[in-house]
């Protein structure tokens, strides 16, 4: 260590009266300026610290190298001779970004890279490219080197074209990889799983599959070879109905839309028992059924899904009949959930339920989370969902853009008589319990804001043991016109000047 | 040196400040600035933890760090006593700590694991936003010297964030690296590899 710093020091000696165009030179002249403004140590030691990033031991500059693509860290091997070959011992692989022109090149690449790669063992491997059938030998040789080097997370997104994912054969996942005992995440998307034997996932924890149709005899075979699975999520690709899920050691469920391939209408049966978060995302066009039966883990739940309705068609009245039985359904299970996020279709759906579907009270939940566009049709569901959950202490409402289109072909059912009525019926809520009160998004609520204006005035009448509301918008505003911040400064003041009902309620606009 | 509180139960009056509960430990930087530091901070660097637990005898002398600028070592106990802050937000048993926002009394890990994980993103983005690329080099020599694994992986990713999809050239000004390659030699790599030098940002 001492030598390298004596030898760096004679070597920059000569340079540093120099202001010549190396760029060595100009680092250690900005830097030197810049200390010099910032401390007040003499020059040695700057002369010395140019070069102790080098006398930093590999180990450092491996962990440098892992953050990288892999394509970045090969290209270190260009900095000098010490880096030539660094980046062969970084024990990850992931050729992810899309920069590659095509398929080919990329394969070229990993087929080097795996070449010349010499670390006994990779925590990741990832791949994400646009996948063609004539590769397949050279794919499934890939993951043969993966698992070799016994790897920790394996990812293989496979991407289609979007127009038809299904025309090209996708790719087959190689049979060997079901009997990997090591791996603890797996991600695949566009890959068929066909396991022929059973499933030796031994060591698997988190399994992300996308954009392939699952069988029942399928899911549950990989559920079996898998007794570790904490998280699963499923994307595009249920096309089964049900869902029995007897693993010890799952402890969260995200279902994504079902398969794109769908056939008949899903009637889906979720059981879990030792489920404790689920979310329930996506597209389900087709669904008629949707029952969560034994959820008695369940501590969080996410429902942000809709059925997506051809509102045009001639179906589209009974459709809504079975969507609405769907979410009236769902929520009759939900009793022992202390933490609830509400997506914006659900909640229209609610708005429109007829009183004999309504959920009844449940005592457990205790955070609450809307996504809602806030529009004088949300009204009903918002009152709905404050009346069922009346021990709420933490209230969050997510101000989402409206989609045009959902609200207008929920109009259908939307009865302009019943909502004035109901807004004296849902808006009863005690609000005995709600401590805190989150608004995101405020600024897309400009076009609605005499409900939102409601809303608010209507939590902060009632609230009697408010502690805290904070409006906000999540992202940092930047650009705001002069008339947009005068908008703001109206509805704070306007906010601000309503009657409280709790002493201590502080209301805050963080900014 | 505040070692006395540590292994004798006597403490030692010297180096202990009025009226606080934590003890602390002194630290002297390579340029002669003097940190008290809560033990417990102090015991997040490997460094001076081997150090108390190898060292028996209780000298009355800070301990020396003479390769940590003190500049550096007030950012780096910044971090750790953040750190130890939000790791504290996740309750191993009874912890009543108030710190997590959305923390439900009597909820779980993870509620509480997830806030403090948004806690630590935040933290995080923010404590290297104005750090110029040779702060965070002191940084990381800093931290490696005092051993400290997690505020080195953060520096490391940090590090590779700011260098990624940028040219050879920035990341040599960056590491202050000496090529050494014939330009012939270098050329070679390059032909060899091109499909891993095309498409980098302007610097």
């Amino acid at each position: 260590m001492e030598e390298e710093r004596n030898g760096s020091r004679e070597r920059s000696a000569p340079y540093s009266p120099h202001h010549g165009t190396n760029p060595i030179n100009s680092v250690e002249e900005s830097s030197h300026d810049h200390r010099s403004k910032r401390r007040k140590h003499g020059p040695i030691l700057e002369e010395e610290e140019e070069d102790r990033i080098s006398t930093l031991p590999d180990s450092i500059l491996l962990k440098i190298l892992s953050s990288l693509l892999t394509k970045d860290a090969i290209k270190t091997g260009v900095l000098s001779k010490r880096w030539a070959y660094l980046w062969t011992s970084v024990p990850s692989l992931c050729f992810t970004d899309t920069s590659f022109k095509n398929a080919d090149i990329l394969a070229t690449a990993m087929d080097e890279s795996l070449l010349l790669h010499r670390a006994p063992k990779l925590t990741n491997f990832s791949v994400l490219f646009k996948y063609k059938p004539h590769l397949k030998r050279r794919v499934d040789r890939w993951v043969r080197f993966a698992t070799t080097a016994k790897v920790d997370q394996l990812s293989l997104r496979l991407s289609a074209s979007h127009l038809n994912p299904y025309e090209n054969d996708m790719y087959e996942l190689p049979q060997h990889l079901y009997a990997d005992e090591f791996v603890f995440e797996l991600d695949f998307h566009f890959c068929e799983i066909k396991p022929n034997g059973l499933v030796g996932w031994s060591s698997l924890k988190r399994l992300c599959i996308g954009y392939t149709d699952l069988s029942e005899d399928v899911i549950n075979k990989v559920l079996m070879g898998s007794p570790k699975l904490e998280f699963l999520k499923l994307q595009n690709c249920i096309d089964f109905n049900r869902f029995d899920i007897l693993l010890e050691s799952l402890r969260k469920l995200v279902i994504d839309s079902c398969s794109l391939r769908c056939h008949e209408p899903i009637e889906l049966e979720i059981v879990a028992p030792k489920i404790e978060s689920l979310e329930i995302l996506g597209d389900f066009y087709g669904m008629t059924k949707c029952q969560i039966k034994d959820g008695s883990a369940l501590v969080e739940v996410k429902l942000d899904f809709e059925i997506s309705i051809d509102y045009e068609s001639d179906e589209a009245e009974e459709v809504l009949k079975d969507s609405v039985e769907v979410v009236s359904e769902l929520f009759e299970n939900l009793h022992q959930v202390k933490k609830l996020i509400v997506g914006e279709w659900c909640l229209k759906i609610l708005s429109i339920m007829s009183v004999k579907n309504l959920p009844s009270p449940s005592v457990n939940c205790k955070c609450l989370t809307m996504k809602a566009s806030v529009e004088k049709w949300d009204l009903p569901g918002i009152g709905i969902l404050l009346q069922s959950f009346p021990y709420v202490e933490t209230l969050v409402i997510d101000i989402i853009s409206k989609r045009d289109f959902l609200a207008t072909s929920l109009l259908i059912c939307y009865d302009e008589v019943s909502h004035s009525k109901s807004k004296e019926v849902y808006f009863k809520s005690s609000l005995r319990f709600l401590k805190t009160v989150k608004i995101f998004g405020f600024r897309k609520s400009f076009h609605i804001e005499e409900v939102f204006i409601l809303v608010v005035e209507f939590l902060l009448k009632n609230a009697k043991v408010l502690e805290k509301m904070v409006i906000t918008e999540p992202q940092v505003m930047q650009n705001e016109t002069h008339d947009m911040l005068l908008k703001y400064l109206q509805v704070s003041q306007k906010l601000l000047s309503f009657p409280r009902a709790s002493p201590r309620a502080v209301v805050m606009f963080p900014f | 040196m505040a070692n006395g509180e540590n292994q004798n139960p006597n403490p030692n009056p010297i180096e202990a400040t009025p009226g606080a509960a934590a003890r602390t430990i002194t630290l002297k930087t390579a340029d002669g600035e003097i940190f008290e530091v809560e033990e417990a901070v102090a015991m997040e660097f490997g460094t001076v933890k081997s150090f108390f637990e190898d060292d028996a005898v209780s000298a009355t002398k800070p301990m020396p760090l003479p390769n940590v600028s003190g500049s550096a070592l007030s950012r780096v106990i910044t971090y750790c006593r953040r750190s130890l802050e939000i790791r504290s937000m996740i309750p191993p048993a009874t912890s009543e700590d108030a710190t997590a926002a959305e923390a439900v009394q009597g909820e779980g890990d993870l509620e509480a694991e997830k806030a403090a994980k948004q806690e630590r993103k935040e933290f995080e983005a923010e404590f290297l936003k104005d750090e110029s690329n040779e702060d965070v080099k002191e940084l990381i020599l800093a931290a490696n010297y005092l051993n400290i694994k997690e505020l080195l992986d953060f520096l490391c990713r940090s590090v590779a964030l700011r260098i990624q999809n940028k040219s050879v050239e920035y990341a040599r000004k960056f590491f202050g690296i000496e090529g050494d390659y014939t330009p012939e030699e270098e050329a070679q790599i390059r032909q060899e590899y091109a499909w891993a030098f095309e498409g980098v940002d302007e610097d």
